[in-house]
């Protein structure tokens, strides 16, 4: 173990150190300074995005033999984790007093699934990248679950973690064939053996087949989607915001590095797959959120479609030229999604003031009355998720919907285009609610998630206006990677 | 830097929008709010007037600053003549309408509630900032330089007209036709972004320039039909095209001056200016014109019909708003010079009267309280100037001389009978053409019929009204004016001919010779005006029969019920996908199975058929042993399935598990062995304890739910399915893989004189991939944690403390094992003996696990083991007591802490993180031989700590809950 070893994996490490103080600082905590815990955490992560952005200007660097990297993309990748983390601490702070969850674990937890992010991120070996995978997950299982008196919530654990655990199970023997087909884990040495011709392709494809059912299963994708509904409206609204957006972009963060850096060989076979699993993605998440009455389902049959537009970027994976772009694409689509994620689940909490009660999109109604700021922050994240100007979304659209083209892939750029259409309906029916209706909403007001909601707003308006420092960020992020 | 000049006129507009709030805060009254804003607008136009004077000859400005450069996206402006034509119509009317809105709203609303405000002002701010924005969205579009600036400013004019539609929100149709209109041209405008994206890949860049000098390139491409009907799709939304026109009508709720801004001179018109723009690039195919023509025409034939149908002004003019979209698009698709001569006649004409018009409207609605044919009449001496007004641009609109509307028409006629047409057209475009003008001339005569000349409907109740101020007449009257100045002067404008010459040049893509002379002879077109305006004034004359069989038979040709369709069946559609998400997770791991094969077999997850016949059938080493364990767990597997208890499909997963085992240690892979005996034996109880935490009636109606016979068809179907899979996988990986692994040879060779183990297993787990390790016992870690979490809340009642204390003051008992059951003396006294002897067993396999099979990982679990025994044979609450030392949550914080600083030591010690380190030899211990205290035995330590903790903490948590209730 060098320094540079170490310094590789410094962020991750300093996460994980301090989230086992943290744990151990519950112990000696006296209940009534418990919020003390959430200051503590969003200081852990910030610290540790200080360290990531300090680290951003070096250069690509393994470690432990190659089983962890720091390269541009786990740079861009550690830096959305840990604003997923913050944005993640900022809304459960006082949510978590409200709903009476507000127990030592819980922030922990949380740093222990963004270590896993991070860990995702960065794993250049397969091994690691179960491991990540299970690290950033088990977090959530848990918290998914935290509200315990709610039967939902721990419904919504169950499920969770039951299916979760049968998709792992999918990683761990597709790893096991792309060890048998490749005689390595490591993804540098795979790529090696396929251009070396001494790899199995037919078992590294059926390997890399049980792979795409695991993340298939982390990031949404239809037909490995059907826990999420349940999931996000059972879980505490505060873990469902952090899950939206931090498990698919790990999830995501694995598929990129795993099947963008080393399965090219095999897109042949793969590209179309993709393409089909994005377009089914498209297809069904969008049209069941045009049925869903529940906020939280149709955010959360929204995320599954948004998967679907993030699944388009590896579609177009035989074209060199359009694979890196499409990377590109896919990361900076990812902020997007982020933001408006987490804005719109925050806009959730803001509104769910009784618990106990479902969230349905009439309780939007007046919203523009009562909190125009918070209508208008709303209205950018609906947006922003259309693909609408003049928001991030758009951005993200035009890149993705371009490396399609460029792909040669039309009739998935079509589907894209026209699927898009459809989500404005639902999407837009919350800003017409929001603006047009008479109502009353109950609206919580807490510094912090106003805080968060408003940054998110503004972030995603001001970025899609002058978006070039971000774009060559992800580019730059991704020319190492290939 | 001239082209620069291009950002004022939008400047200017957006400085409209913080001045309407300081308006605001300044209480001025609606109509002086009107004035002043209106030169924002006004300033705008003659900027853009002055930029057009700059072009150099022929040539456009180009304004561009770059937006995402590695895209090659740019936020780029652009003007020539077309742009210039529409940009002034949108800012010369916008400014006339902002001056309207002020005097619309100045009574309109007198009584609004504003107690509870703290400013008092009736300004109607949000309408003003509405209405500006809206025309900041219009402008962009006619000047953006580029497919990607025209998008975004395309989607908001769908958005700020959204607002402005649905401004009287309170009234449920406003807000539908809001939404109406919001999905599709929104809708339509997203088809029109994959569009552009097409030609962009193409050409490679958005800009207007590229675009158009790429058109052999676009037309010619395989892609062409694909991206044509992106594009056409979204400006036919845009503009109202059948049967896309449904929006337009219910957009009619807006306040009259939007409807007048942007269902006259604007909007509507983004998508002409889209396909005015685009046709040098995309026109000229066969596809273009025939699209074009029939779209353009059916529009044109249906918006004539179903104008002549209402009875309510505005929808009246809007539907003689679609018929003449359908006009412009009809001669867009032509490629004749005289067509796009008559296009930006057309353009400039409509928008003149049609602005009035829908003004004029307004003014009789807020004068007389109604817009309804049925109840107006005989307004003529009330109201003369508006009488006047409206006189001039209903002759205008029914195309009669001597005003712009009639040379308008010619000009249509003359490209309509133009001779360059193929077949069929040429025919049915003259033919359309003359009854469309009839049934608008017809509908020009009975609007100022109606409302001004004929005696009131209901002479009970005449309408009363007057002439309003002239600053609500004078917005009107100017328009009206205009389309009646440039038919009578006598000597032709120049400037404006060539102005238009120059916009249709850009349009057609070659000169264009305009001239504004009424009088052209007597030729084909002016005997057809003639046969139009004949039948139109015999409509006229059987207006009342015409109208009443209007009303009575003819079908209303709406497509609503399509629009509603759509909107419901994509409401059955999503209902009826929403049915396969009921919570069950037996249908979701079922459909997570299926899906899983199915997408093997995409992959073509087939094992080669060539190696079927000749399977390596190695059976030299299959002895009885290996037979046996295999057929138990054949039948061990089978039975989960089969057994109708859950205790005993969890035995019977326990023994698959066992059996696996008994082959890897015949392999022999003993410690891989030694761990899966312990794991699964710990699995297995930690799963019997689950069970037992759920209430016996549950297990039993679950039990019964589970087995059904269909249930169990499906069940065996799924599992018999996904099991071939997966032997199928297996076989192909067995027969295929690589004899030789890349990794073993160097663990073998490197595991000794690199971290001194001679057990390999022990060296990897340690410290070849100590890291993962360490990652691994955090996971196990925290699975712990999340058990004690769901449990320890879930099983405390509010107000029970059962801590330590209590738990040692309770007095002792017989002990009940698990179930509740008795359990005998000579288990506990077994139990008495194992747990120390676990210690013992445990100790030994982490002192040695270095050269020997075990570790700390099997001995943490073989504590927990001899613990759960305990937890099983006394209960929870005897073992709590006796076992009072056990400190879960320390457990793992200690562990995990340990294991920390063991790798960090190894930096403090100067051997790097993780390094192995050896203290005893460092220290000169005296030690047992082949013991050695190094990094890696506290490793070991470390991680038996963590698992034991965790798995105490899981068995303690799972164990106490049943107990509660028993007691």
């Amino acid at each position: 173990m060098t320094i540079t070893d170490f310094s590789v994996i410094l962020p991750v490490t300093l996460l994980t150190a301090w989230a086992s103080i943290l744990l151990l600082a519950e112990l000696f905590l006296p209940r009534a300074q418990r919020p003390f815990l959430a200051l503590l955490a969003a200081l852990g992560l910030a610290l540790t995005l200080g360290i990531s952005l300090a680290q951003s200007a070096q250069e690509f660097a393994p470690g432990f033999g190659g089983m962890v990297v720091r390269d541009g993309f786990s740079n861009f990748l550690n830096v959305l984790f840990l604003l997923t983390g913050l944005f993640g601490v900022a809304l459960s702070y006082r949510y978590n007093q409200r709903a009476q969850i507000e127990r030592g674990e819980y922030y922990p937890l949380l740093l222990f699934s963004v270590a896993g992010m991070m860990l995702m991120g960065q794993a250049a070996d397969l091994i690691v990248v179960f491991l990540a995978l299970e690290l950033l997950s088990f977090p959530l299982y848990i918290l998914s679950a935290f509200a315990y008196p709610r039967p939902q919530s721990e419904e919504a654990g169950l499920k969770y973690f039951l299916l979760g655990a049968f998709a792992s199970g999918f990683v761990v023997y597709g790893i096991a064939l792309t060890f048998g087909a490749s005689g390595s884990t490591d993804l540098a040495r795979i790529v090696a053996s396929v251009a070396a011709g001494s790899a199995n392709l037919p078992l590294l494809t059926a390997g890399a087949g049980l792979l795409l059912v695991g993340f298939g299963f982390k990031v949404a994708a239809v037909p490995f989607h059907m826990w999420t509904p349940d999931v996000y409206q059972g879980a505490p609204t505060s873990v469902t915001a952090f899950m939206a957006a931090g498990a698919k972009t790990a999830g995501f963060a694995a598929l990129l590095r795993v099947f963008g850096a080393a399965f090219p060989a095999l897109a042949a076979d793969l590209s179309p797959l993709m393409a089909i699993l994005a377009a089914v993605t498209m297809l069904f998440g969008n049209l069941i959120a045009v049925a869903q009455t529940d906020m939280k389902r149709m955010l959360a049959y929204s995320s599954i479609a948004q998967a679907g537009y993030l699944l388009m970027a590896f579609a177009p994976f035989e074209i060199e030229a359009a694979r890196t772009m499409a990377v590109a694409g896919a990361l900076f689509y990812l902020l997007a999604y982020t933001l408006a994620s987490f804005g719109s689940w925050g806009v959730v909490i803001a509104l769910e003031k009784d618990l106990d009660r479902h969230l349905s999109i009439g309780d939007f109604a007046g919203l523009a009355r009562r909190s125009p700021w918070l209508a208008a922050a709303m209205t950018v994240f609906m947006l922003s998720l259309t693909g609408l100007p003049p928001t991030l979304g758009l951005v993200g659209k035009i890149y993705l919907f371009r490396a399609v083209i460029e792909g040669g892939m039309v009739w998935l750029a079509v589907i894209g285009a026209l699927t898009s259409v459809v989500s404005a309906f639902y999407y837009l029916r919350i800003v017409v609610n929001m603006f047009m209706r008479e109502g009353e909403p109950a609206v919580e007001r807490e510094w912090w998630l106003e805080f968060a909601i408003g940054a998110a707003a503004v972030v995603t308006v001001v970025v899609s206006l002058w978006p070039f420092p971000l774009f060559e960020w992800a580019e730059w992020a991704v020319m190492k990677l290939f | 830097m001239t082209e620069s000049i291009l950002l004022l006129p939008l400047l200017l507009i957006v400085l409209g929008l913080p001045v309407v709030f300081l308006l605001r805060r300044m209480g001025l009254t609606n109509p002086k709010a009107g004035w002043l804003l209106s030169t924002f607008p006004l300033a705008a136009f003659f900027i853009l007037l002055y930029a057009y004077t700059l072009l150099p000859h022929g040539k456009p400005l180009f304004f561009r600053l770059p937006w995402i450069p590695s895209l090659g996206l740019n936020f780029s402006l652009y003007l020539d003549g077309l742009a210039a034509l529409f940009g002034l119509i949108i800012t010369g009317i916008g400014a006339l309408v902002v001056l309207y809105t002020g005097y619309y709203f100045d009574d309109a609303h007198p009584t609004r509630p504003t107690s509870g405000e703290t400013h008092k002002s009736s300004l109607e701010v949000r309408f003003f900032a509405y209405i500006l924005l809206f025309m900041l969205a219009m402008l962009g579009v006619v000047l953006a330089g580029d497919f990607i600036t025209m998008f975004i400013f395309w989607e908001g004019t769908s958005i700020s007209s959204f607002l402005l539609i649905g401004y009287k929100y309170k009234d449920e149709a406003a807000r539908k036709g809001a939404f109406k209109s919001l999905f599709i041209t929104g809708g339509g405008g997203i088809a029109l972004l994959a569009g552009c994206l097409f030609v962009i890949h193409l050409t490679g860049s958005a800009d207007w320039n590229t675009v158009i000098a790429g058109r052999e390139l676009l037309t010619n491409s395989p892609l062409y039909p694909a991206f044509f009907t992106l594009i056409v799709f979204g400006a036919f939304t845009k503009s109202a095209q059948f049967p896309a026109h449904i929006w337009l009508p219910e957009a009619m709720s807006a306040p009259t001056p939007a409807s007048a801004f942007l269902h006259s001179a604007t909007m509507v018109k983004a998508g002409i200016y889209l396909l005015a723009r685009l046709n040098p690039a995309l026109g000229g195919t066969d596809l273009w014109f025939w699209v074009l023509s029939g779209f353009g025409l059916i529009t044109m034939l249906a918006g004539a019909y179903l104008g002549s149908k209402q009875n309510d002004l505005k929808p009246l003019l809007a539907y003689s708003t679609v018929s003449q979209l359908g006009v412009l698009v009809a001669l867009i698709a032509q490629q004749s010079e005289i067509a796009f001569k008559a296009l930006v006649i057309s353009i400039l004409a409509h928008a003149l009267y049609k602005s009035a018009l829908f003004m004029a409207a307004g003014i009789i609605d807020h004068e007389t309280g109604t817009r309804d044919l049925r109840q107006l009449g005989g307004l003529r001496k009330q109201m003369p100037i508006l009488f006047a007004i409206t006189s001039i641009a209903a002759l205008s609109m029914a195309g009669l001389p001597p005003l712009f509307g009639f040379l308008a028409k010619e000009t249509l006629l003359a490209s309509a009978t133009h001779p360059g047409l193929p077949p069929i057209i040429d025919s049915l475009f003259p033919l359309t053409t003359v009854l469309a003008g009839a049934l608008i001339l017809f509908q020009a005569a009975i609007l100022v019929w109606g409302v001004f000349l004929a005696p009131p409907a209901d002479p009970k109740h005449p309408p009363h009204g007057h002439d309003p101020r002239p600053g609500f007449w004078l917005p009107p009257a100017i328009p009206a004016l205009l389309s009646l100045l440039i038919g009578i002067t006598p000597i032709e404008p120049a400037f404006l001919a060539n102005f238009l010459a120059d916009s249709a040049k850009a349009a057609y893509g070659a000169k264009v010779k305009v001239s504004l002379a009424l009088w052209t002879g007597i030729n084909v077109p002016l005997l057809l005006s003639i046969v139009a305006v004949s039948l139109g004034a015999a409509l006229f004359w059987q207006r009342n029969r015409l109208r009443a069989a209007l009303m009575t038979f003819l079908p209303d040709l709406t497509v609503n019920r399509l629009y509603d369709w759509t909107l419901r069946g994509l409401d059955w559609l999503a209902k009826t996908a929403t049915h396969l998400q009921g919570g069950q997770v037996r249908v979701y791991l079922r459909v997570i199975a299926i899906s899983a094969v199915s997408l093997y077999l995409l992959l073509g997850g087939f094992p080669p058929l060539s190696l079927l016949p000749s399977p390596q059938w190695n059976l030299h080493g299959l002895n009885g042993l290996r037979a046996f364990s295999l057929v138990i767990m054949a039948v061990a597997a089978l039975s989960t399935i089969f057994l109708r208890r859950d205790l005993f499909s969890v035995l019977a997963l326990g023994v698959v598990g066992l059996s696996v085992a008994v082959w890897m240690a015949l392999e022999p892979a003993p410690d891989v062995a030694l761990v899966q005996v312990v794991v699964d034996i710990l699995t297995t109880v930690i799963l019997i304890l689950g069970l037992n935490a759920i209430p016996r009636k549950q297990r039993d109606r679950a039990n019964e739910l589970l087995h059904s016979r269909r249930g169990m068809t499906r069940d065996w179907f799924v599992a018999g399915i996904f099991g071939l899979a997966v032997a199928l996988t297996t076989f192909t990986a067995l027969e295929l893989r690589p004899r030789e692994s890349l990794v073993s040879p160097y663990y073998a060779e490197n595991a000794k004189p690199m971290t001194g183990a001679k057990d390999i297993v022990g060296a990897i787990v340690v410290d070849f991939r100590g890291s993962d390790t360490l990652i691994e016992i955090m996971v196990f870690g925290m699975a712990g944690v999340a058990i004690y979490t769901l449990f320890h809340f879930g099983a405390r009642k509010p107000g029970e403390a059962s801590t330590q204390e209590t738990l040692q003051t309770l007095p002792a008992r017989m002990p009940r094992g698990i179930y509740a059951l008795p359990t005998s003396p000579l288990l506990h006294t077994l139990a008495y003996v194992m747990l120390p002897l676990a210690f013992l067993l445990g100790a030994t396999h982490m002192m040695y696990g270095h050269d020997q099979p075990g570790d700390g990982f099997t001995a943490g679990v073989i504590i927990s083991l001899a613990i759960a025994m305990w937890y099983i044979v006394f209960g929870y609450q005897e073992t709590r007591r006796k076992l009072t030392w056990l400190n879960r949550n320390n457990l793992v914080a200690t562990g995990l802490t340990l294991a920390l600083l063991n790798a960090l030591l190894g930096v403090a010690l100067g051997e790097g993180f993780f390094a192995p380190v050896n203290y005893g030899d460092r220290l000169s211990l005296p030690l047992p031989p082949g013991f050695s205290l190094s990094s890696a035995f506290l490793f070991e330590v470390a991680i038996c700590l963590t698992v034991m903790g965790a798995a105490t903490l899981m068995i303690d948590n799972l164990g106490r809950i049943r107990e509660d209730e028993n007691a």
